[in-house]
């Protein structure tokens, strides 16, 4: 057992971080919410784009950083260290990107690619459908063959960062059968048949939105890899980043953990706060421990990956501990506050993170899905109807 | 970085598994506990011949290198599939280590060498970890002592101290007059020493308590003599001995799984296995989640335990708060799921349920540790850590 870092990794850290040091903008550290933050997530991922730093895992001919998993752990937390937000494409670069280069001719590649890390173009991921969420092989979306282009008819929604877009991959279905019936598509959104309509979500924001599409327009050149492949793709895409993601996620919440500590001590001042309640105390040790926890399957992850192990059923593991825990530590926050919580003052953050924390367990595989996966890890027997 | 235990370390935990699955089947487990109070002469004295109760013996008797608590609780998870009955992790993790380092008499050291050969049975009597002058601190039994120059009368009584009953010797510490923390190897047929029987609820620890009236005990049979102080060392070998007892708690927790699995899959209503119902499903997907949460845990704060005291010592509490009460609602999930059989004596999950509560209350209580962590995590000192950027 070696949790430490190697040479390498350390190496990388050294150069990434005096990057950062010389580039990171010092305005930021105030922080912006709303169409502001969106706007600098997409100013940030511009000038890592074309400092070279954007793609970790990227391979280094397609302008990635080329990575081991160990140094992209390092790459996210020298990011957490400083704060930075994340930038605009991370979905588009961490997920559809791996998949082109994977999958994608040379001219989609050549094309696509430097766009996508100069963040010339935004991309979001047009798979779930009103009918197609946890089974999203259920997809509807219709792709219809006209010779040198596909026309598009259906809806797509939960497309994260939709309004913000012009590119979505898109899953649609040129088949019959359930699986072999799926195709991946880049779909451009500046088009008479496609209307992105914004979803105001639970916190009062605009992130989210459904695409409706009206004989909608994809050239041929732009079908990614065979037609009727599109569940190994998306396959591979999700499952592409997973190990990183959570390390993410795990760094993130020390963080907030910290910061939950911090606001405890600060309102135990007050005699009638709830964080002078044994109740409340408890509930932040139980916070503390859901983020020691949290860090040690994350990095039992990643060091599986890098030794090139199956993690088994360990990314819904971590799923599932993230989500929970993480809406559990907010929700301490909330909860410290008392009456404070419910009004836009000074602390408003934590009733917005809260709110906005509720999808996490439902997103990426909901929390029951995540259930059903690690049952059949076990080896327990298959639901009547069910899979 | 890396996640694999090292070919020695899988080499030894096969052995020990391959001694256990031979020498401690399950008839022979309930044998020991229901008709021979919980410890077995012959089975103790197989396990030290076989090497196991010197794997973290230091000095003269050391036989590993540079093994450590995460060895002997990658060791303990066998231990805990099995719920040994015997005081393995507290003989291995703790009192070999601990005398082991020591500068001991002849008749001392003989002692220790038939305490590692399983000839002869030495239990310790613990401290409580608790709250002493507004301090948390493991806080040693405080006897009455009567001294003149030669000896020392001890008197007072000592409470749950594990298999009492069957044990030759028990090392004590104590608090002596100048509140350094002295130590000294007892018979339990000491003139003046009185052992009394608990009815263990937990049927493979059988514990009892030790009263003292004025046992006689020579200032030259004090461990190391009237001016060491062995309260550093204890407090990390108690640290030791938490995490070890981690791996314990880690193995019980799956076999508790694996048994109710199997069920679950066998068990069939309305037709199809039990375990088909997504209701099932779930519950014992929720077991794993925590059984693998504790895993990941423990093995990487053994794996990467502080030098420093005060931190090892946040560490060991920490996990064993987490990993403890994982291990109690893992056996009462799987009583659920069991039906009307988990109620019952024959299906045996009753037995690791006892030992998941006994561990929860063993030395300390899940609130004392919970105070314990939110002083430390409301101290000025964590708080004023720079943002954690670190995995």
């Amino acid at each position: 057992m070696d949790f430490t870092y190697s040479q390498e990794a350390e190496s990388f850290r050294k150069d990434f971080r005096s990057w950062l040091e010389a580039n990171y903008p010092s305005e930021w550290n105030h922080e912006v919410t709303g169409d502001q933050h969106v706007q600098r997530r997409k100013a940030w991922g511009k000038m890592l784009g074309q400092g070279g730093w954007v793609a970790p895992a990227w391979p280094k001919e397609y302008g990635g950083l080329g990575l081991s998993i160990e140094q992209q752990l390092v790459y996210i937390e020298e990011l957490v260290r400083i704060n930075a937000p994340e930038v605009l494409n991370s979905n588009g670069i961490g997920i559809f990107g791996m998949t082109l280069i994977r999958y994608g001719t040379e001219e989609q590649k050549r094309y696509y690619l430097p766009r996508m890390l100069n963040h010339d173009d935004i991309w979001c991921q047009g798979f779930s459908e009103p009918n197609a969420g946890s089974d999203l092989a259920g997809l509807q979306t219709k792709a219809e063959d006209r010779g040198d282009h596909y026309v598009l008819n259906g809806q797509k929604v939960w497309t994260s960062y939709g309004p913000y877009a012009n590119k979505c991959y898109i899953l649609v279905r040129t088949g019959e059968s359930r699986y072999k019936g799926i195709s991946m598509m880049i779909l451009d959104l500046d088009q008479p048949g496609v209307t992105v309509r914004p979803i105001k979500n639970i916190a009062g924001e605009s992130e989210l939105a459904e695409i409706f599409l009206e004989d909608a327009v994809i050239p041929k050149t732009d079908v990614v890899g065979e037609i009727n492949n599109g569940w190994e793709m998306a396959n591979y895409a999700l499952a592409h980043e997973r190990g990183i993601h959570f390390a993410q996620r795990a760094l993130k919440m020390q963080q907030e953990f910290q910061q939950l500590a911090a606001l405890f001590q600060e309102q135990s001042k007050n005699d009638h706060s709830p964080a002078n309640s044994p109740v409340m105390q408890t509930k932040l040790v139980e916070a503390y421990l859901a983020c020691e926890v949290l860090k040690s399957v994350s990095l039992r992850n990643i060091a599986l990956i890098a030794q090139g192990e199956d993690t088994g059923p360990l990314p819904a593991i971590a799923k599932l501990a993230w989500s929970e825990s993480h809406q559990d530590l907010l929700n301490v926050g909330v909860e410290v506050l008392g009456d404070e919580a419910l009004i836009k003052g000074n602390n408003r953050v934590w009733m917005e993170k809260f709110l906005l924390s509720r999808a996490e367990t439902i997103y990426a595989g909901t929390t029951q899905i995540q259930k059903n996966i690690i049952a059949k890890s076990l080896g327990l027997p298959s639901s009547k109807g069910g899979r | 970085m890396e996640y694999r235990f090292s070919e020695q370390q899988q080499m030894l935990k096969k052995g020990l598994e391959a001694f256990l699955k031979k020498e401690l089947p399950f008839e022979t487990f309930t044998s020991i506990t229901e008709n021979e109070n919980g410890f077995s002469k012959k089975l103790w004295k197989k396990l030290g011949e076989n090497g196991w109760l010197g794997v973290l013996a230091k000095g003269e008797l050391q036989a590993l290198e540079d093994a450590g608590p995460l060895d002997l609780m990658y060791l303990g998870e066998s231990i805990g599939e099995k719920i040994f009955p015997g005081p393995y992790t507290l003989t291995a993790g703790l009192i070999v280590p601990f005398l082991s380092q020591l500068k001991l008499s002849e008749n001392q050291l003989e002692l220790l060498n038939e305490l590692v050969g399983g000839e002869k049975l030495i239990t310790c009597a613990l401290p409580l970890f608790g709250k002493a002058d507004g301090q948390f601190d493991f806080i040693w039994p405080d006897l009455t002592i009567n001294e003149d120059s030669e000896q020392l009368q001890l008197s007072g009584t000592i409470q749950n101290v594990p298999f009492i009953q069957h044990a030759d010797a028990v090392l004590l510490p104590f608090k002596n007059q100048s509140g350094a923390i002295s130590a000294v190897i007892l018979p339990t047929d000491s003139r003046g020493m009185k052992i009394e029987s608990d009815q263990a609820i937990n049927l493979a620890k059988p514990q009892g308590s030790m009263i003292l009236d004025e046992v006689p005990v020579r200032k030259n049979d004090l461990i190391e003599g009237t001016a060491s102080n062995h309260q550093a060392l204890l407090n990390e070998q108690l640290i030791n001995y938490f995490i070890s007892l981690n791996g314990e708690i880690i193995g019980g927790a799956d076999e508790v799984l694996k048994r109710t699995i199997h069920y679950v899959k066998e068990r069939k209503q309305f037709g199809v296995p039990v375990g088909s119902f997504q209701a099932v499903k779930h519950m014992i997907a929720e077991m794993h989640v925590e059984i693998e949460k504790a895993r990941s845990y423990c093995v990487y704060t053994a794996a990467k335990l502080s030098n420093n005291p005060s931190e090892s010592f946040m560490q060991a509490i920490s996990t064993r708060l987490f990993t403890a009460n994982v291990y109690k609602q893992v056996c009462e999930t799987a009583i659920q799921l069991h039906g009307g059989m988990g109620f019952t004596w024959e299906e045996s999950i009753h037995y690791w349920y006892k030992e998941s509560m006994y561990q929860l209350a063993h030395i300390t209580h899940p609130s004392m540790m919970n105070d314990f962590l939110l002083t430390r995590l409301l101290s000025q000192e964590e708080l004023s850590k720079e943002l954690q950027s670190h995995l």
